[in-house]
């Protein structure tokens, strides 16, 4: 209890509070942005970090992260143009939610339950955290082969209005993540001779041209084809809202939350996966399937519990054994070391009241998350009040910046063009793009794991089965294969029958 | 006797065979560029095979599509509606990026993004007296992001000192 | 006649124009080129450099990442910078590698170096469970079975994969008796050998540290001439087995060749003086990177050997590209 009572006093100062503040404010603006990833907020915040004290380092960094993972849905919800890649997986369920008139509802169930899952992500730090970072020990490529399996599997069920165009999407996104020389090997493939390609597609720049400069082609070329302005609903009290949706969807929440921690927890799985595999899973399971798709909140609470989740368990192996769960926690590593807060178990026997201090900051954290975020969405509602003549060009100069200062380089604005206009002629096509995205965001992890795997086990393909929890993996992945298959086959058997 | 299904779609749309052909295609390409590539250095495992793998899944994936579009003559005819495209909008939004890539080095960033801005708004209608204060703001409040909350250095002009 | 007169006078003029302009370098914002993206290890030391040289020359200094094509883009943008000075670059120990593979037509020569700023020695980390318990023992058990045992830790050809084939290649044992399984990056590598999907990973002690301090993985030994301060219970290389060996990665800061010679000294003089500052030191103490300083010259003759011995190393073990 003394530690805790130690703890409290090292966060409850004014420094640590306003710095908490300070980046919340900051990671808001930059996750909202489209093209400025939680990443590359918390990335710009490390040097400031030196400066600040240890808890306020951390805390900067812990709610920084939470909040730009939340920006990131409004404007997915708004324009259809996902703030970071974590919100790929449902910007359009929320997009279609704004043109019923719900902005307000879709913000503020992603708000919720992002701040809830935020603290589900919590708890489970702070009470397993070891015995999670032992699990997640136990992933090698195999088991990482099979999960990135499941992932791109889910790309069926986000695209479930024709999985034949959905598989073709994900097959364009995959193709894409083969150029460069980011393969396991090492060879450059497919960049025709140009440096700039050998690091691969810079997926943020397809990111926001899939996206945003497809939607502003859409909007450029289609005069006659524009939503209007919709008149949006206030929700009234927001608790109230809440509340009934806490009571209708906590299944998703809690199943969103679990798989979150699950992902979150394992180095080379994070947010954006989570999302993406509890968005199919919600789908998959839900009562009203027919909904999906069509601007249904149900799927949207799912996913967006998953990510805040994942984004508090990745610090799991962080903390435990210095292995970065995600990419913004391979920065946190960093920051750790210079605050001589060095990774591993004795950060958990020697001065606890450090690790402790970081899970109340935690908390405060995503308490904070609902108190700003409220006052971001009131904010940015008003974007849907500007006319679109004027929001479009202001939106492709951010995006031409957004792709431009992630590598310093105006190739990526090339990238981003060409992507672009590849998802105008795929979405006029009936081609769904978030498959695409999906694929580039895994294309990497499965040819990687895949190719890893074969050079361990000499090419004997078993070896896929023969560890425990990647065998299990691996016959859960064909189970949900096959059955389909096995439905289709059943099906055609009893059409033959009836009919003889 | 399946009902015949008709909708209005206002789309470029083509037919899902031209799709799936252009997929063949463009998987067979990819398929035989791997097939180039250096065999790669340990085991039988090199940059090759995946590449490769994803190439058979697109052709099938292609021809999916084509017997798809076979199957469904007759019974399922999209009756697309050709609407009518404005392609001046559309060329100034995909110029808008290509000047950027060529001027940005040395125009810099301001002089840039505010002609973009300005271009934009005007072929989209806009009235002129909002569009230059309106590209203006736009400009410097996005430069003032990047650089100065960001750090993120943005180019200058090589003749100008801002 | 006049004319000619006027145009010496003008040239006159701009000579002890320019020369003045010398005289007060730097007259304006310094930028710092990192080959790798923001928050990385690079990137923390460039930072930490670009801080302390602002206080030191009263000049704005500017890190930028330029990230891509494993390090080739960002080393390209160096080697291509306008040489006035004003821009300089952090390099690491791929620019000696990128070459001999084909990557790039790039070499150490497009440089001209100012200090070596920091070195990480390799270590040779097991599993905790593994049944190596000197570097001795794993050596001869690689000898004798060769192809059973497999290396990680690093990408195909990285600087930690040639420093373990490059050990192996003194002391003839062929490359193909030790496979490497390409991994995403060390801390990546380190948790296959945990899991049990490889066997050794030649990566830096800092990263290693706190799996070894959980009891998941033991090292048998550090590639350097000398124990390193915060881990003096691993023996070297040549302590284990007596043949001497150092390898790691190393960052040094260069400027693009070109630069005026008095500009290159001022920078490489306060590339020293950074290098000894208290602030920089604490720095690499606390985030466990290794110090090691090289004057300009010295780090000039150091990056022409690595050059030649990594050549041969890459040759060894079938990377060189013809």
């Amino acid at each position: 209890m003394s530690t805790l009572a130690l703890a409290f006093d090292l966060v409850a100062r004014w420094e640590v509070l306003l710095a908490i503040t300070l980046a919340a404010v900051f990671g808001l603006f930059v996750g909202a942005i489209p093209g400025l990833t939680a990443t590359l907020a918390v990335a710009v915040l490390v040097p400031i970090t030196f400066h600040l004290d240890p808890i306020a380092a951390v805390g900067a960094m812990v709610s920084c992260s939470a909040m730009a993972i939340f920006a990131g849905d409004i404007p997915a919800f708004l324009l259809r143009i996902p703030g970071t890649p974590a919100s790929a997986a449902y910007a359009d369920e929320g997009y279609k939610m704004t043109l019923r008139g719900e902005a307000e509802k879709a913000l503020g169930a992603s708000l919720l339950f992002s701040a809830v899952g935020g603290l589900f992500g919590t708890a489970v730090l702070m009470l397993a955290a070891p015995s999670l970072a032992e699990v997640a020990l136990k992933f090698s490529s195999f088991e990482y082969f099979w999960l990135a399996l499941l992932g791109l599997t889910s790309a069926a069920f986000v695209s479930a209005g024709d999985p034949l165009k959905g598989l073709a999407s994900l097959l364009i996104g995959l193709s894409a993540s083969t150029i460069g020389m980011e393969n396991p090997i090492g060879t450059p493939r497919f960049n025709f001779g140009s440096i700039e390609l050998l690091g691969g597609v810079n997926f943020i720049a397809a990111l926001i041209g899939l996206f945003a400069v497809a939607e502003i082609l859409r909007y450029a070329l289609k005069p006659s084809n524009n939503p209007h302005s919709v008149p949006q609903t206030s929700v009234g009290n927001p608790f109230r809202a809440w509340g009934k949706m806490l009571k209708t969807y906590w299944r998703n929440q809690i199943r969103g939350n679990i798989l979150g921690v699950v992902v979150g927890a394992l180095p080379g799985a994070g947010a954006d996966i989570a999302a993406w595999m509890a968005y199919s899973i919600s789908r998959r399971f839900s009562k009203q399937k027919e909904k999906y798709g069509t601007g249904h909140v149900e799927g949207i609470i799912e996913s967006t519990s998953a990510n805040n989740a994942a984004l508090g368990s990745a610090w799991v192996p962080a903390l435990v054994f210095g292995v970065p769960g995600d990419s913004i926690t391979a920065i946190v590593i960093g920051v750790l070391f210079v605050h001589g807060m060095n990774p591993g178990p004795t950060l958990f026997l020697i001065n606890p009241e450090n690790i402790y201090a970081v899970f109340l900051i935690f908390i405060v954290a995503n308490i904070l998350l609902v108190v700003l975020g409220w006052g971001a969405i009131a904010v940015s509602k008003r974007i849907l009040i500007i006319p679109r003549r004027l929001l479009m060009p202001v939106i492709l100069a951010f995006c031409v910046t957004g792709a431009f200062a992630g590598n310093n380089n105006t190739f990526d604005i090339g990238v981003m063009l060409c992507f672009g206009i590849l998802g105008f002629l795929m979405e006029e096509n009936g081609i769904p793009v978030a498959p695409c995205i999906l694929g580039l965001l895994l294309g990497e992890v499965l040819e990687s794991n895949f190719i890893t795997s074969m050079l361990k086990a000499d090419g004997d393909l078993f070896a896929f089965f023969s560890r425990p929890i990647s065998a299990g993996l691996g016959i859960l992945t064909l189970i949900i294969w096959l059955f389909p298959l096995i439905r289709t086959v059943q099906a055609l058997r009893v059409r033959r029958q009836k009919t003889a | 006797m399946r009902a015949i299904k008709i909708f209005w779609e206002e789309a470029m749309r083509v037919t899902d065979r031209t799709l799936g052909l252009v997929f063949v295609i463009a998987a067979l390409i990819m398929g035989f560029m791997a097939t180039r590539l250096p065999g790669g250095a340990p085991g039988n495992y090199g940059p090759d095979v995946f590449p490769i793998l994803l190439s058979i899944f697109a052709i099938l994936t292609g021809i999916g599509l084509i017997v798809r579009n076979s199957a469904n003559q007759g019974t399922l005819k999209p009756l697309v509606r050709r609407v009518r495209l404005d392609w001046v909008r559309g060329a100034a939004v995909i110029a808008s990026p290509i000047y950027a890539i060529v001027a940005m080095p040395t125009f810099g960033y301001s002089l840039t993004i505010f002609p973009v801005l300005v271009l934009l708004m005007a072929v989209f209608r806009c009235r002129l007296i909002i569009i230059l204060p309106v590209a203006a703001l736009c400009t410097i409040a996005i430069k003032y992001a990047f650089i100065n909350v960001l750090s993120v250095p943005l180019p200058t002009a090589t003749f100008l000192p801002f | 006649m006049g004319i000619v007169k006027l145009l010496s006078a003008a040239a006159i003029a701009a000579a002890t124009m320019t020369g003045t302009a010398f005289a007060e370098y730097p007259e304006q914002t310094i930028t710092i080129i990192v080959p790798w993206s923001a928050g990385g290890g690079t990137d923390a030391a460039a930072r930490t450099i670009g801080t302390i040289l602002e206080r030191d020359l009263g000049q704005k200094v500017s890190v930028i990442n330029r990230t891509g094509g494993s390090g080739v883009v960002g080393h390209s943008a160096i080697a291509a910078a306008k040489p006035d000075g004003y821009t300089l670059g952090l390099i690491t120990s791929e620019i000696n590698m990128m070459h001999w593979m084909g990557l790039t037509e790039l070499t150490h020569e497009a440089y001209a170096p100012l200090a070596m700023m920091n070195e990480d020695p390799a270590g040779v980390h097991v599993a905790a469970t593994s049944p190596w318990n000197d570097l001795g023992a794993m050596v001869e058990d690689i000898r004798a079975n060769p192809g059973k045992f497999k290396g990680t830790g690093t990408g195909i050809g990285g600087s930690w994969h040639l420093a373990l084939a490059g050990l192996l290649n003194e002391l003839d044992i062929s490359a193909d008796a030790l496979p490497w399984i390409p991994s995403k990056g060390a801390a990546t590598g380190l948790l296959d050998i945990v899991a049990g999907g490889a066997h050794v990973a030649p990566v830096s002690l800092p990263e290693a540290a706190a799996l070894a301090e959980a009891g998941k993985l033991k090292t048998l030994a550090i590639m350097s001439n000398q124990r390193a301060e915060n881990f003096p219970d691993v023996p070297t290389v040549e302590q284990a087995i007596g043949v001497p060996w150092s390898q790691g990665v190393w960052r040094g800061m260069v400027v693009p060749k070109g630069v005026d010679e008095a500009i290159v000294e001022k920078l490489s003089a306060a590339m020293e003086k950074i290098y000894k500052d208290p602030e920089y030191a604490d720095f690499m103490q606390k985030r466990g990177f290794g110090l090691r300083y090289m004057g300009s010259a010295e780090f000039g003759e150091f990056l022409g050997e690595e050059d030649a011995s990594m050549g041969v190393v890459l040759k060894a073990i079938g990377l060189a590209k013809q």
